[in-house]
């Protein structure tokens, strides 16, 4: 029972983004994660990575309709940065690589990770980030559906204005992005 | 159709603005131009990505967690029976197979001598990696090794006095026979590959700088290698008395104009003054190569 609260605790706090449970989350498992990065060839910084990545993909599961964990948080954790990192490994090496493990974990089929989705997030999300500061408020409530006459009022300009602003700032995110190689490597075959 | 245009009519499309018949036409367009489907999938996606507020704050949030607490220590070795004896049977392999092949290495019975640089690696007196492909190697400035880096290790000298001798724990440069072993090339080699390492000699020492921290350039050419352009070789540092690598380091070898493969990687570490030992193996595991140095001031 105490391991279905610390579970449904530690979705809720990745899901509200709540500082305080997301820095105990980090305290105390994100040790575990880096023992096995580091045990597969990884370093402190990749560790930190995979830690990141590993919650953006808890969250956007949990995020989902239906969704329910049967498991220990830990566990699922463990078996998605497990997945991620071994995703990882195989493109750096060119093949597929055994992970040296230490703790049991959720099983592969039931954890269902679309690792190109995730990778094209990060892409998207590295490329946003480089935007200047008044591109990324604009884009930031243009893409949280927010009308151009709303956007005009937070930022105090004209709706035109806001319009224009928009288009220059998406141009220019889409067309850094889709000049990647990375991205090219990605990009989704329908 | 311009650009700009474009993702107008495809914001349309996601925001459900367009006519029945424009909608119609973008979804008939996707189904026949790959191209276009791609753009709306991007365009969806970072709607999904950068407009999902929970996502963007939990990014905000882990990014200040990240950044204000500090790398927790290394948690202890694993007390997990199976990996110990795992790792406890392939030392004492090692182990016997390193004496055995010392003492019949040996002439006569004698103190342990230090081993002569170049002995264990295949060290020629210029790296071949400059020789053989200058332009790959970077600037001239950038391929002499410091001149500390290519000396044997010496006894300390005046400089010891910068280090109190209370810190240097003499147990950390002692040697450990089943390195050594692997270092004299009882490598569990693969027969086929075969590789020579160009730096750092063997027995180098590294002074620490100011921040305690030391550079050293490892590199190393590798034999029947075939075609391919880059291959995974891992490199694995270890102290002197623990059997878990400090870090683990991957190589990329490239392929120079002469067919040759090579690989040249500079680290920084924070190593504590100490002995050693590095092996430089597959992905699958076969060693291929080690060495040895000392960081001491």
């Amino acid at each position: 029972m105490e391991q279905t609260i610390a579970t449904n605790t530690y979705i809720k706090a990745i899901l509200g983004g709540d500082p305080a449970q997301l820095r105990e989350i980090y305290r105390s498992l994100f040790p575990m994660v880096r023992q096995l990065v580091k045990n597969n060839r990884g370093t402190d910084d990749d560790a930190r990575d995979i830690f990141q990545e590993a919650l953006f993909t808890i969250h956007d599961k949990a995020s989902q309709p239906g969704f329910q964990l049967s498991s220990k948080f830990s566990s699922y954790l463990y078996g998605v940065s497990r997945n991620l990192w071994r995703n990882q490994l195989k493109k750096k090496y060119r093949q597929d690589v055994t992970i040296l493990d230490e703790v049991t974990y959720m099983d592969d089929a039931q954890l269902d990770i679309d690792f190109e989705a995730t990778e094209r997030r990060k892409l998207y999300e590295r490329y946003f980030d480089r935007l200047e500061e008044k591109c990324r408020r604009v884009l930031t409530l243009y893409f949280q559906g927010k009308s151009m006459q709303e956007i005009a009022d937070v930022e105090k300009i004209s709706e035109v204005n806001a319009r224009q602003q928009k288009s220059r700032c998406q141009k220019h995110l889409i067309e850094s992005i889709q000049k990647d190689p990375l991205y090219r490597e990605l990009r989704m075959e329908n | 159709m311009e650009n700009k245009d474009l993702y107008e009519l495809i914001d349309g499309y996601l925001d459900g603005s367009l006519t029945e018949a424009e909608q119609r036409e973008v979804e008939q367009r996707q189904s026949r131009d790959p191209g276009f489907r791609q753009q709306v999938q991007l365009q969806r996606e970072l709607r999904e990505t950068i407009g999902n507020p929970g996502r963007q704050r939990l990014r905000s949030v882990l990014a200040d967690i990240l950044a204000d607490e500090p790398m927790p220590p290394d948690e202890p070795p694993p007390t997990a029976a199976i990996n110990w004896w795992k790792w406890a049977a392939l030392l004492a392999v090692v182990v016997v197979a390193g004496i055995g092949i010392w003492q019949w290495q040996q002439p006569e019975a004698a103190p342990i001598p230090p081993d002569p640089p170049g002995k264990a690696i295949e060290i020629p007196p210029a790296p071949p990696v400059q020789e053989t492909t200058p332009a790959e190697n970077g600037p001239p400035a950038e391929a002499p090794t410091p001149p500390t880096e290519n000396k044997p290790a010496q006894p300390p000298k005046t400089q010891k006095q910068d280090i109190p001798i209370a810190a240097i724990d003499p147990a950390a440069f002692e040697r450990n026979a089943s390195w050594d072993a692997k270092v004299k090339g009882v490598v569990m080699g693969n027969d086929e590959l075969k590789l020579t390492l160009t730096s750092p000699p063997l027995d180098a020492n590294f002074p620490p700088g100011k921040d305690g921290q030391v550079t050293i350039r490892f590199s190393g050419t590798l034999a029947n290698f075939g075609d391919a352009d880059t291959a995974p070789l891992v490199l694995l540092l270890y102290d002197n008395q623990n059997r878990r690598p400090l870090f683990q380091i991957p190589l990329a070898l490239k392929k120079t104009a002469t067919d040759q493969h090579l690989f040249e990687r500079k680290e920084r570490m924070a190593l504590k003054p100490g002995l050693y030992y590095f092996i430089v193996e597959t992905v699958e595991g076969d060693a291929l190569a080690g060495g040895r140095f000392t960081v001491r001031g």
